[in-house]
């Protein structure tokens, strides 16, 4: 979902733990997990108790510092499952962007990035099997994907050429990696 | 908030930031193909928003972001396709922040909208997202406008929805 109005997001949950807090009775029928006609996959009961987390793995300081801007000039644009940001390094925007497929799987990214028509070269990365992937951008946009906890990826797309885009994204992989020790 | 969560100390623990569990893997059936930005071209993209200048800046396997200018000063447009991740977390996310979020079905498939309305009766709503399911994956289109004048962003979001689906394989 997009960041705008996040703010307000953060507030309704904020209230929503104020209000149950301290409650123990929940109305209702207990119901086991996966149970009834509701597909497991669009159950809005379920607890998330990571909701909003997702994008908090690596903080906004560690990301720009990692794509060559100033901690400042950093803002996010999208959240949940897909994050975005934006970063400005001095020679110009680069957009950021990290997914976490829970229940995805390297060999299905790996299937999609050969669909898409993609290099790509395997490699580990921090000791966990992943690979690169680089479309035919003439920025020199680049991906990384890890089989870790489903699958997790990142993308450093610059909107100038010149930078690094793959040594970025897997430095934010190697750091991702890392906070999972 | 944090007084209130400390006088309950029977409560749940609070989640780790980082899932800790392994997924569980068994069954998960993923759905169809989509090209890249899902099918849509920036053309596309320029004609149905109506905003001039738009620049794609994140085009990724993932998913495309198309920004004013390239700068995120400005409306935002984006298509995400999650792959094995659970659309009930996004809709979940959307009804605890957006005005309202109801169900939709797009093509024969099923979703969700939400909407945001702003206070501003002269703005009204300015951001409109659409989820739809496939299997274990989804898709997303997210329409934000910034400044009037703009055309209904619902509108726009179901009619890119449908033409990624259309382009699915």
């Amino acid at each position: 979902m997009t960041r705008r109005v996040l703010t307000g997001a953060i507030a309704a949950l904020a209230s929503l733990v104020m209000l149950t807090g301290c409650s123990q009775t929940v109305a209702g029928t207990a119901a086991k997990s996966g149970s009834g006609d509701v597909p497991r996959n669009d159950n809005s009961e379920r607890k998330y108790p990571n909701l909003l987390k997702e994008c908090e793995v690596l903080t906004e300081d560690i990301l720009a510092e990692t794509v060559g801007a100033d901690p400042l000039d950093i803002q996010s644009t999208f959240v949940g499952a897909i994050c975005r940001w934006q970063a400005a390094n001095p020679a110009g925007l680069v957009d950021i962007t990290r997914f976490w497929f829970e229940t995805g799987s390297l060999d299905n990214e790996r299937s999609v990035a050969e669909q898409l028509e993609y290099q790509i070269e395997n490699r580990s990365v921090a000791g966990i099997q992943s690979f690169v992937m680089r479309p035919n951008d003439p920025n020199g946009a680049c991906g990384v994907a890890s089989d870790a906890a489903g699958v997790v990826g990142w993308w450093v797309n610059p909107q100038t050429p010149g930078m690094d885009a793959c040594g970025m994204a897997i430095k934010l992989m190697e750091l991702t990696l890392a906070t999972r020790a | 908030m944090i007084p209130v969560l400390g006088a309950c100390s029977d409560s749940e623990p609070t989640g780790p930031v980082v899932p800790s569990t392994e997924a569980p893997q068994q069954s998960v059936s993923h759905g169809p193909f989509f090209p890249e930005c899902g099918g849509i071209s920036d053309e596309t993209i320029a004609q149905l928003t109506e905003v001039p200048g738009l620049v794609n800046t994140a085009k990724t396997s993932v998913g495309c972001q198309w920004l004013s200018g390239g700068s995120i000063l400005g409306p935002h447009f984006s298509f995400s396709w999650f792959r094995g991740s659970p659309i009930g977390r996004e809709r979940k996310t959307m009804e605890l922040s957006r005005t309202s979020v109801e169900d939709i079905n797009i093509e024969g498939h099923d979703g969700f909208i939400g909407i945001n309305e702003d206070p501003d009766p002269k703005i009204g709503v300015n951001l409109c997202e659409v989820g739809i399911q496939f299997n274990d994956d989804f898709i997303e289109w997210s329409i934000s406008y910034a400044q009037p004048p703009f055309p209904d962003a619902c509108e726009v979001a179901k009619e890119l929805t449908r033409q990624s689906i259309v382009n699915s394989k």
